[in-house]
């Protein structure tokens, strides 16, 4: 299971761009509004209705060929919507985290510790407008993150123009990222992963039931996690319309140091995380978006 | 500065990282860490904690990172330089 997944932007940069002016002297609804048309061309399109294909034949089984072309128009729709919010977030400045009193206290309980804190999150939601929001928590932020060069989306900061309020973590760069991740970590600092991704080959990703089938997720986290004793939080941004973002801390685990460096010694950390998204794609059906086949 | 040699962090890595084929008495000071040892980012993560718990040594940026696992011999020296124990 090596990895299959490549990061190219859904949308091409002129639709970007144009969303982008229609934001600027439209405003919000002006932008939904071209967007409802603009998705419709992307939906339509064969290889858009297959890539979503392999995630919504697995969450929509008994669908037939209407109800999935149906169920590609909303999928597409909600990530269009939420691309066009960072957008206007990064234009404009709106946004609302709208994380519950519980959970901030949470988090800042696992801060207190003094180990520092591993976010891990999908890519599901609002996952990088709500890293750009979080700042209910004032330690430093990293993410770990590979930018794709076929990637056009721009982050809110990029369009802002302001600094990023996170620092990036290239896990494809020397020594995987670990040694930053380590220093992070011995700052007391929050650092954020993808759990749904991975980098290199089988050896590097542990294998979990999702949907009906196996999908490899990165296991490094983990044994870091074990190592340093940091908590690990999993947490997931749903998108709740208009510029509104909730968080919702699906659970809350130490990794055990096994004393291994096999995906078998923290299988059990990735089948809870990969339980935690299946819970979520159950709940937001349309608010998963790995356009690529995770189980082949 | 506790005295290091080639042989000390060759045992420690062995025993530590999975270097199945390679001949342990053919690595020399200026042998690279990543490409001649085949290491990878899951072996980064592990000479990493090998750092912290053999010798309780953390290192602080990746600047810092990018020479110490250069080569073997600049792992040798750090180690030697910067151990606690």
């Amino acid at each position: 299971m090596s990895q299959n997944w490549t990061g190219k932007s859904l949308g091409s940069a002129f639709f970007q761009n144009l969303l982008g002016f229609f934001i600027k002297y439209g405003g919000r609804y002006m932008a939904y509004f071209i967007l409802y048309f603009v998705v419709i061309f992307y939906t339509l399109l064969p290889s858009v209705r297959n890539k979503a294909s392999f995630y919504l034949k697995r969450r929509f089984p008994e669908a037939g060929s209407l109800k999935l072309l149906i169920h590609t128009y909303k999928l597409n729709l909600t990530f269009g919507k939420i691309l066009t919010d960072r957008a206007i977030l990064g234009i404009r400045g709106e946004s609302e985290v709208i994380s519950s009193e519980a959970d901030k206290r949470l988090c800042r309980d696992l801060l207190a510790k003094g180990k520092g804190l591993i976010i891990l999150t999908a890519h599901c939601g609002c996952w990088q407008a709500a890293m750009s929001s979080f700042d209910f928590l004032p330690e430093e932020k990293y993410v770990i993150y590979r930018r794709s060069r076929h990637d056009v989306d721009k982050h809110a900061h990029e369009l802002s123009g302001k600094d990023s309020p996170v620092k990036f973590i290239d896990p494809a760069g020397f020594a995987g990222g670990s040694i930053e991740i380590f220093a992070a970590l011995q700052k007391k600092a929050i650092v954020c992963q993808m759990g749904d991704r991975t980098f290199g080959d089988k050896a590097h990703s542990a294998e979990a039931d999702f949907l009906g089938g196996k999908i490899g997720v990165p296991f490094g986290i983990y044994r870091i996690a074990a190592e340093t004793q940091t908590p690990i939080a999993i947490i997931f941004f749903p998108y709740k319309g208009k510029g509104r973002i909730d968080s919702v801390i699906s659970d809350v685990f130490y990794a055990q140091n096994r004393g291994g460096r096999t995906p078998a010694d923290y299988l059990k950390e990735a089948e809870k995380f990969v339980q935690s998204l299946q819970k979520f794609t159950l709940e937001y059906p349309y608010q998963f978006f790995n356009y690529y086949d995770m189980w082949k | 500065m506790i005295a290091t040699s080639l042989d000390d962090v060759k045992k420690v890595l062995s025993e530590n990282l999975s270097m199945e084929g390679i001949d342990l008495a053919s690595l020399k000071e200026d042998s690279p860490l990543f490409s001649g040892l085949g290491l990878d980012s899951l072996d980064a993560i592990e000479l990493v904690i090998i750092l912290r718990k053999n010798y309780d040594i953390i290192i602080e940026n990746m600047d810092e990172g990018r020479k110490v696992f250069e080569t073997l011999g600049t792992l040798r020296a750090y180690i030697e330089t910067n151990r606690k124990k």
